[in-house]
């Protein structure tokens, strides 16, 4: 089935922000910090402010002194005495023009004194290094979490006794992998453009995942109240994470207040790169022990995540990093510490499979050096480990509806694992994974018009991956209407009922949820409303092709349309269903879990891969040949649209793989732009085969699941094990470059560099 | 800095312009022209989100000068669908799901347009190669591909 | 980008005169898929740009027993790419772009353009070189041929005095028994080459050695440079395995690249030696086929 918006998209007519004018609208731009960490001593905008076409100028001194952060409340809109990073914001400026908005950056004079920069998170957490947060201990968390030094977030997971483990296993593995930024790098930029009414009412469009953070991330920030303030999302091209929080919003607000006119700020591709947040590098050192026959018995890992000049999501990223460290397997004896560190650079941020990419590439690596000392099948030590339906998570949730083994089998089977192959430097590599849908809240409306058509008002944006086309299939499949007749609103949260975001693969579950139950909300006042006019029981009533009839007698039906003309017009009421959907918590080890942010989840995803490659040993390239990709997501509600979102979940994961590493020099990044940051194009993308799998989740809406995350965390333990079982050697550095595939053929000692 | 005169053809439709020498073809169909089907992504000809067609040829408008533009014709997104009907590469892209957030979409039409008006009967490795100049960060590539090899006539 | 005023010259007489006038503050353009980012990056801001592009004839691609291949300075990529003329006799030029860039780019970006950006890791020079064009370069004060081998100083610069436009290159004809390829490695797929070889080998079938030959360099120096050594290892000699191994070796010491995101100089140097070996034993399987 298509999706709801394909003509729109198809023929240019959908509206992004940066598409977005208003009369009197001015540009904002952006001045950000040169130093990786520095005190700011003066900011002089005067010759700023006198430059014709400059309307406002506005440094932290004009901006009310919060701190937000989602996650710790650490960081001002605009650097107030400090600067953390190269890119931080220091001030904005609103002209009549882009080209003046730039010309007014320059003539902005900052005077800065410069401290000493820390740009390696394993020197930032010695005991001397130069503190980056001085205020730490007093920043506010939404969890109770154990902070220090600048180390702003310490996870830690436990369960049984790893030492004792190690001590009756047969044999050891100590690794150690690191792995670099990636950027989500979403065609479509940050953009917003806001307006302020004289009752200081604030509206806002924006390019966002999550406009009802963007909301209450605004009012906390600039101390406006939530019913004053309206985000509007148009159409977002892309966010994969990286649209969840404020950006520029809170620029466009205030300088839309100073001003009294529209203000849009767009970021440029450079900007984006150099100001948004990225997914966090990590170093992460794995040792497990195990049995002679490959059971593992014990894992500690050791996380380090370097989350940049200010928190952001990084305890977030760990956390969710941490449960997943030791992999979808089985183990009695676990330790995982994960640390979230404050380094002077680029402030990193949510992305797709956020902590798991750069875990899974540790644990899904070494389980192949361990099958590969104990003479094992890769896939067969995973099947002999993976966990099951009622098996622990690492943070003692139980679990449900595990369809891990079936994506593993599926994937092995459809690639022909087993068989040999006879081409030189080819190989075969498996990796798999577990993730879950986030919880929190969603609420949806229906509302059946007086023609029997419906409108969906729900507050969840569809950023592509096709939400709103699910829901309204869940909505006709509920209230027995065409797909065609559904329309389903832009999410306004003046408007459309409260919703989390559209985040942590949390839509399909949560949103459904809420959907179904107001679709079914209002099928119940349909059956009621028609029993009168049908005179029968609404027990006895049932909805087929639009018409509301006893059951087995449809030749005397109603049909909807009349019956809600009648409910409007006459007797009853316009029919409006609700749906509330908040997942409780599911209960988990609490004495084994501390510090974690999100220690359980609703519902969990499991998916398996395997990739084919061919090694050039002249040069060290690459060639991806084929990949199979197994997803158990319950119930696929549009099958086309579950596709693609996996295809581009892996495409993301071949880059993350082999291409994309956004470089740092002492805090600056070296290539913001597409030239010198690779992103794969169509000819680096290799035939991508989906399947899916698993049984229908028991309390997820038709059964389904959540989908869109976990195809990124895939790709690069299948390619790094393909590679191993192609010509022999072991990349423990991501990106997987061809210079290092090069000379870790070539010369054995130059390996793990 | 003086203004210069600009004439061209836009999906058909004659325009007389003054611009400023320094706009881009880009600028001028999204800002001044209200055209906003056309996007831009990265604005140093990497991503062809601005692809148009300049007189039938694919290129990026956001390296081009508008007053390049000058006594040429101009085929953006919107003008691609005859009155009423869409191309069926829109089509195309529509019932294969190639389109998710959709920023690509309209730069990865026309190039696909340039591509089958030259070459109706493409190979894949053709279309491949015909498309490396637009990224996508959704898809993933496989139901772009697909949705073009449908269209062969 | 900064303003500036704009110039569309009717014809390349015009542009000289215009280009006189302005000097350095004056750019040229052609397609301008090179000039333009430096423009927007606000690393070059011209006062007065002089748009050539729609100059007629100056994108011709002809032949001429005499002359060789004369490609015209406004012919572009795409032009080149896909004519048939080119196609038929120097294929490899035909090869080689297309792997530049991306369709759009090739179809306004110019060889001219392309030559007078001097981006030593371009791909257009390396074989040209290999082939012995030479280029016409015209002004209000006359004009002057150069070797195209010459025509590039440092990072993008050439000997191009401030009035003086490139207006023609010209390929001298491709000897009997001649063949040619450029290889480069890069890291994806149509990005520009972390290094880049370009081969063109003579071959005298008679005494079966190779008469005459050129490696020319991508990416490997400020300028497309000829790895001279390599080739004199090579020139009225066997070509075979061993020799191929050593000449390429030569030219990876030859090479002068530095380590960058494109790779370490190293890795580079490995890269080189590998192309070259490929790119001899090419060259020197078409020279023979021919």
């Amino acid at each position: 089935m298509p999706r709801v918006d394909g003509l729109d998209k198809a023929t240019g007519r959908a509206v992004y922000s940066p598409d977005m004018e208003l009369p009197h609208m001015l540009h904002g731009k952006i001045l950000t910090s040169t130093y990786p960490h520095a005190r700011i001593l003066n900011i002089d905008v005067s010759k700023a402010e006198r430059l014709t076409g400059v309307k406002a100028v506005i440094t932290a001194r004009d901006t009310p002194d919060v701190a937000w952060g989602f996650m710790i409340k650490d960081q001002p809109l605009l650097a107030r005495d400090k600067v953390r990073y190269i890119g931080e914001p220091l001030a904005v400026v609103a002209a009549s023009g882009k080209d003046v908005a730039e010309e007014a950056l320059d003539l902005i004079e900052v005077e800065y004194e410069e401290l000493k920069a820390t740009f390696d998170p394993e020197e930032a957490m010695k005991p001397d290094a130069p503190l980056i947060h001085e205020g730490l201990e007093a920043y506010t968390t939404f969890w109770p979490s154990i902070r220090y030094g600048n180390v702003c977030s310490h996870v830690k997971i436990s369960r049984g006794d790893v030492e004792k483990g190690f001590k009756e296993a047969f044999r050891i593995f100590e690794d150690r992998f690191t792995t670099q930024m990636q950027h989500q790098c979403y065609l479509e930029t940050h953009a917003s453009l806001a307006t302020v009414d004289l009752g200081g009412k604030v509206t806002v469009w924006t390019s966002s995942q999550a406009p009802f953070s963007i909301r209450s991330e605004l009012a906390e920030t600039l101390r406006i109240p939530l019913n004053k303030i309206r985000v509007i999302a148009t159409q977002t091209g892309g966010g994969f994470g990286g649209k969840t929080d404020i950006s520029v919003e809170p620029y466009c607000v205030l300088l839309a207040q100073k001003t009294n006119r529209p203000v849009k700020i767009t970021l440029s591709r450079k900007e984006e790169f150099t100001i948004s947040g990225p997914r966090h590098a990590s170093i992460i050192e794995l040792k497990t022990g195990v049995k002679r026959d490959g059971t593992i018995i014990s894992r500690q890992a050791k996380l380090i995540y370097d989350t940049g000049g200010y928190a952001g999501p990084g305890p977030g990223v760990a956390s969710l990093g941490s449960t997943y460290a030791v992999g979808p397997y089985r183990i009695p004896n676990i330790k995982v510490d994960a640390y979230c560190v404050y380094t002077n650079k680029t402030n990193c941020g949510w992305m797709r499979c956020p902590g798991v990419v750069q875990t899974n590439f540790a644990s899904e690596s070494q389980m192949d050096i361990i099958a590969k000392d104990l003479g094992k099948d890769p896939l067969d030590l995973r099947l002999r480990n993976a966990v099951e339906d009622g098996d622990l998570s690492p943070t003692g949730q139980v679990l449900h509806n595990v369809g891990l083994k079936a994506s593993l089998q599926k994937a092995a089977q459809q690639s022909g694992w087993g068989k040999k192959t006879k081409e030189k430097n080819r190989g075969k590599g498996i990796s798999c994974v577990q993730y879950e849908s986030l919880g929190m809240a969603s609420s949806a409306l229906v509302k059946v018009n007086e023609d029997g058509t419906i409108n969906l008002v729900i507050g969840a944006v569809d950023i592509g991956q096709g939400s709103s086309t699910i829901l309204a299939q869940m909505v006709a499949e509920e209230l027995g209407v065409p797909f065609e007749e559904i329309s389903v609103s832009t999410v306004d949260t003046e408007i459309t009922p409260f919703d989390t975001g559209t985040i942590g693969d949390r839509v399909t579950y949560n949103m459904g949820n809420a959907v179904r139950m107001a679709a079914a909300d209002c099928r119940q006042q349909l059956l009621y409303l028609a029993s009168s006019m049908l005179e029968a029981n609404p027990a006895d009533l049932k909805i087929s092709d639009k018409l509301i009839h006893a059951k087995g007698v449809p030749e005397k039906g109603v049909p909807i349309s009349e019956v809600s003309m009648a409910g409007h017009y006459f007797k009853g009421g316009p029919i409006t269903g609700r749906g509330v959907f908040f997942a409780e918590p599911p209960a988990y080890d609490q004495k084994g879990v501390e510090g974690h942010a999100f220690p359980s989840a609703p519902i969990h995803t499991f998916a398996a891969q395997v990739a084919e490659v061919e090694v050039n040993p002249k040069n060290g390239k690459v060639r991806i040949l084929r990949i199979i990709s197994a997803h158990d997501l319950g119930f696929a509600i549009n099958p086309m649209l579950a596709e693609g979102q996996i295809e581009g979940a892996v495409a993301m994961g071949i880059g993350y793989a082999m291409t994309e590493r956004l470089v740092e020099d002492k805090g600056n990044i070296v290539n913001p732009n597409f030239s010198d940051y690779k992103i794969p194009n169509i000819l680096d993308v290799p035939k991508i085969e989906v399947f899916l799998v698993g049984e229908k989740a028991k309390d997820g809406p038709f059964g389904a699941k959540g989908l869109g995350n976990p195809g990124v965390a895939l790709p690069a333990p299948a390619i790094a094990n393909a590679i191993e079982d192609a010509v022999g050697i072991r990349i423990k550095d991501l990106p997987i470059t061809p210079e290092k595939v090069f000379f870790a053929k070539i010369s054995p000692d130059e390996r793990g560099r | 800095m003086s203004k210069k005169s600009l004439q061209l053809t836009i999906n058909g439709e004659p325009y007389e312009l003054t611009v400023e020498p320094r706009t881009t073809l880009a600028e001028l169909l999204r800002e001044e022209l209200h055209l906003t089907g056309t996007k831009e992504g990265c604005g140093i000809g990497m991503c062809g989100a601005c692809t148009v067609l300049l007189d039938g040829k694919a290129i990026k408008s956001c390296l081009v000068l508008a007053l390049k533009a000058n006594g040429k014709e101009i085929t953006t997104i919107e003008g691609l669908a005859a009155k009423g009907d869409i191309h069926p590469l829109q089509k195309a892209f529509i019932d294969h799901g190639a389109i998710q957030c959709g920023y690509c979409t309209p730069g990865m039409i026309l190039s696909a347009k340039a591509l089958l008006d030259e070459n109706p009967h493409p190979t894949e490795e053709e279309v491949r190669m015909a498309m490396a100049g637009n990224l996508c960060r959704c898809t993933g590539y496989v139901k772009i591909l697909e949705a073009i090899l449908s269209v062969r006539p | 980008m900064r303003n500036f005023e704009y110039f569309r010259p009717d014809t390349i007489e015009e542009a000289c005169f215009l280009l006189s006038k302005y000097k350095e503050k004056a750019k040229v353009i052609a397609g301008g898929q090179s000039l333009l980012i430096l423009m927007k990056e606000r690393l070059v801001n011209p006062s007065y740009l002089i748009d050539i592009k729609e100059i007629p004839d100056l994108d011709y691609i002809s032949y001429d027993p005499e002359e060789g291949l004369r490609i015209g300075v406004l012919a572009t990529h795409r032009q080149i790419e896909t004519s048939n003329l080119i196609q038929e006799r120097f294929n490899f030029l035909s090869e080689m772009e297309k792997k530049v860039a991306s369709v759009q780019i090739r179809n306004m970006g110019t060889l001219g353009g392309n030559l007078c950006h001097a981006d030593p890791c371009g791909d257009l020079a390396p074989p040209l070189i290999g082939m012995g064009a030479r280029v016409k370069i015209v002004s209000s004060r006359g004009e002057r041929s150069v070797l195209l081998e010459g025509f590039f100083t440092d990072y993008f610069e050439t000997v191009l005095e401030a009035d003086e436009i490139l207006a023609k290159i010209q390929i001298p004809d491709i000897s009997p028994h001649t063949g040619g390829i450029y290889l480069k490695h890069n890291l994806r797929e149509a990005d520009p080459a972390v290094v880049g070889v370009a081969a063109v080998i003579t071959a005298d079938p008679l005494r079966g050695i190779c008469q005459d030959l050129k490696i020319v360099l991508s990416a490997c120096a400020s300028t497309p440079m000829r790895a001279r050594r390599a080739e004199g290892a090579l020139k009225e000699k066997q070509v075979e395995g061993n020799r191929i191994k050593e000449v390429s070796q030569i030219a990876s010491e030859e090479a002068n690249p530095i380590s960058d995101l494109g790779g370490s100089e190293r890795y580079k140097r490995a890269m080189v030696k590998i192309l070259t070996e490929e790119a001899i034993k090419q060259a020197w399987d078409r020279a023979r086929s021919i």
